[in-house]
């Protein structure tokens, strides 16, 4: 029993040193095309998006490319304005300069208490900005010991070991359809059907928005005047079913007022200011995201309004 | 909360170590003791039934004891069944009868339940059954001390998933004297390592996938159908296999011995070595108190045939009320009836030594292991599935709709997360499959290993897999249902 005792210990060491490695030098590997380990290693970048997955689906990085500028578009799935700054942080104290600041509008990311459902950014950052995470997220109310504990276990321990231990089919994948943070190819991918639309589900019961998810949006602004960053909040279109629901349409309007009162001037680019037809099911994979055609079509319209910013 | 893994092992540890400061002849009341509070954890009414039927089978095997007559055995088993019937089966026979009924034009309202069914109810009365049976057979001496026979029906690790011990194999361990027994105390820390290794790398990380693809499977291709019932197979035995090793181990860390349940069943050649090696405590139970009681195979094949039957179909039963596991059970049945029982091998004579087989006894025993797998797979599926005719509706699609494509793959594989990342945890879990698998063929099929404890390369190299790989918080223990 000496022996499977002293084996286990030296592996539990091993173990130990490996996760220290991972959770710090794993921001090193060669960039895969996507994150912000890329966009440290690039240092300046002319426009930055930095949003959720609908962002990722719903802007063409081949048609902001065209642009005489450079655009990156950093992305994690369920990326809230908590997360976003906490990126936003890290981009500057890692000497990244920004010329125009884009933030994903979306008002349901604010309802949501702080939370990390794309354990990718983990694998882009440093053990600090992970224990500012575990910070922020320790702050969840009606959290049990043993959802903490798993929580813990995956921010240090076991986010992306799979990926990582398969890295080279990971980087090969990822390069293959991801260019400066953007999906390749998105032009011709066509959109859903108004009756797969049209029976999708509402979102469930919200309870309002966060209180720190709105400080996360006044830091955010603070945070661009500081380091003269031009700043807007950008709204990808919806399909017209969920912009028509009340929740959406309260909350769009609060964040918007709040944005505008605390930056002291108007930041705000709403889908409809800019959008193509929120009614045309070929534009949208589900209530949410864009089909390929539609961030395309958008991205091109878009591509123009920023040429009038 | 009883059932999370993390209580369940927190509660272990902190057991063991009450355990092994009191002196040697109270320890049973610690197990007792824990037992009852970790029983009442999951929920004190059910509590309260498990233990009016341990004390209702301890009262009536005292008169068993003394006068073995059949009448005082059937009053002593009736109510232990009856507990099972009402809790377990009640609500299904009023509602196959009233479905029955309503065919034949007479409309009934069956009056349901609402109960819920006590964790553990089918483990505890077959090891109260056996109890009865043993005493009254005399194979067992009744056990005087009450309180010594309520920790053997309840004991905690055993309630979730078994293993059934037999009362002979656990009471007779309260006589020994040992104070600290080394090598079981090494051989539980092992086993509590594979089993953690079997439900959070590989079941937990299944177990959505099989989820997903069981809840709409009308409408996935044939490839990831196939591909699911094959992981379902391998869900089903590591989540419950890896509990009843975890159970095993932990009887382990407290002193008390219990036989292997598992042994590489999928490594078996013909369905009649897969049930010898599968849920061994269950399969023994049937056997010993079902099909030799029916009589066994002292009887004419066509008799025999029957029994075997009853057996399989009582076993399906056991599972489950639904007529699921009844045809599973049934098809099981059958399967064994007419797979031709395997030759013994025979030692040479002069020598003493069996023959190595030639290479076309390797490729037959190959093929045989990978039809048998596959069959077992097949009857998973009726298993697993709502009905029966969803189940035959599964394997209608997996077989006509399978096509091996690019798409296929990519759609077989997407479930496991359901973006992109689905493929890095698909190639991480067929390769902790293939460690686990050579694991199985090395050294569990392997009869020198089966009193010693398991190598500790294997057990570090599961820790390992286990901390990198595992995935917390959400284990399911299918055979905590049963």
């Amino acid at each position: 029993m000496k022996r499977l005792f002293i084996a286990i210990l030296l592996s539990l060491i091993v173990i130990a040193a490996l996760i220290a490695v991972k959770n710090e030098y794993a921001r090193f590997l060669p960039s895969a095309g996507l994150g912000m380990s890329a966009l440290v290693q690039r240092g300046h970048i002319d426009n930055l998006f930095i949003g959720a997955s609908t962002f990722r689906k719903g802007l063409d990085i081949e048609v902001l490319e065209q642009m005489q500028q450079q655009s990156y578009i950093l992305t994690y799935n369920g990326n809230q304005p908590v997360l976003m700054l906490m990126q936003l942080e890290y981009l500057l104290r890692n000497h990244v300069s920004i010329g125009h600041l884009y933030i994903d509008f979306y008002p349901y990311t604010v309802a949501q208490t702080p939370s990390l459902s794309d354990t990718r950014l983990l694998a882009d950052t440093d053990t600090q900005f992970k224990f500012e995470l575990s910070r922020q997220l320790s702050q969840t109310p009606n959290q049990s010991i043993s959802d903490r504990l798993t929580q813990l276990y995956e921010l240090f321990v076991s986010a992306n070991n799979t990926s990582l231990l398969w890295y080279p089919i990971y980087r090969k994948v990822n390069l293959s359809r991801n260019r400066n943070g953007g999906l390749l190819h998105m032009a011709n991918q066509t959109g859903s059907t108004k009756e797969h639309l049209d029976q999708l589900p509402h979102f469930g019961k919200r309870d309002g928005l966060q209180p720190q998810q709105m400080e996360a949006l006044a830091r955010i602004i603070e945070l661009c005047k500081q380091n003269q960053i031009q700043l807007h909040f950008l709204e990808i279109p919806k399909y017209h079913l969920l912009l028509q629901d009340p929740d959406y349409i309260e909350y769009a309007n609060t964040i918007a007022s709040f944005i505008v009162d605390t930056a002291k001037d108007d930041i705000v680019i709403r889908a409809d200011q800019v959008a193509p037809d929120t009614t045309n099911p070929a534009f949208f994979s589900d209530l949410v995201h864009m089909s390929g055609m539609g961030a395309h079509a958008f991205t091109q319209a878009l591509a123009k309004k920023i040429g009038s910013i | 909360m009883a059932t999370s893994l993390l209580f369940t092992i927190l509660f272990i540890c902190g057991t063991a170590v009450v355990y092994y400061i009191v002196p040697l002849q109270l320890r049973w009341i610690v197990l007792l003791v824990a037992s009852t509070g970790f029983y009442i954890a999951i929920e004190p009414l059910l509590f309260v039934i498990a233990i009016l039927s341990a004390l209702w089978t301890w009262w009536i095997t005292r008169s068993i004891s003394i006068s073995p007559r059949k009448s005082y055995l059937a009053v002593g088993i009736v109510p232990v069944i009856l507990s099972l019937f009402v809790f377990k089966y009640y609500n299904f026979f009023c509602h196959s009868a009233a479905q029955f009924l309503e065919k034949l034009g007479i409309m009934l309202d069956p009056a349901v339940l609402k109960l819920a069914m006590p964790i553990g109810i089918s483990y505890y009365t077959f090891k109260l059954i056996a109890y009865q049976v043993d005493v009254f057979k005399k194979k067992y001496t009744c056990e005087p001390n009450p309180g010594k026979f309520l920790t053997y029906a309840l004991f905690f690790p055993q309630i979730v998933c078994g293993p059934i011990q037999r009362p002979n194999q656990f009471l007779d361990q309260f006589k020994n004297t040992t104070r600290f027994n080394v090598h079981l105390f090494d051989c539980g820390i092992r086993l509590i390592i594979l089993g953690l290794f079997k439900i959070l790398v590989i079941a937990n990380q299944i177990q959505p996938y099989v989820n997903q693809v069981y809840s709409r499977f009308e409408s996935t291709s044939g490839l990831a159908l196939l591909c699911n019932a094959f992981f379902y197979s391998i869900l089903i035995y590591c989540d419950f296999s890896g509990c009843s090793d975890i159970a095993i181990g932990s009887g382990n860390l407290l002193g008390i011995q219990c036989p292997r349940n598992f042994n590489a069943p999928y490594f078996s050649k013909n369905i009649h070595e897969f049930w010898k090696r599968w849920h061994i405590s269950l399969t023994s139970w049937l056997r010993d108190y079902i099909y030799i009681p029916l009589g066994g195979n002292r009887v004419s094949k066509p008799r025999q045939k029957l029994n075997v039957l009853i057996t399989f179909l009582t076993s399906g039963l056991w599972h489950g009320a639904n007529w699921t596991f009844i045809f599973w059970g049934l098809m099981h049945g059958i399967w064994t009836i007419l797979s031709p029982r395997p030759p013994k091998i025979k030692a040479d004579e002069d020598t003493g030594t069996t023959k190595s087989p030639g290479r076309w006894s390797v490729a037959k025993a190959i093929l045989s292991t990978i039809g048998t797998c596959f069959g077992v797979t097949i009857a998973w599926i009726f298993f697993r599935s709502e009905n029966i005719s969803a189940a035959f509706r599964y394997i209608w699609r997996m077989f006509t709709q399978l096509r091996i494509s690019a798409q296929a793959i990519q759609d077989a594989v997407l479930p496991f997360s359901g973006d992109n990342t689905s493929i890095y945890i698909f190639l991480t879990l067929i390769m902790c499959l293939i460690v686990f698998g050579i694991f199985e063929k090395k050294i569990i099929s392997n009869p020198k290993y089966d009193d010693k404890p398991l190598p500790a390369a294997w057990i570090v190299t599961f820790l390992v897999l286990t901390i990198l790989f595992g995935k917390f918080g959400q284990s399911s223990f299918i055979y905590a249902n049963f």
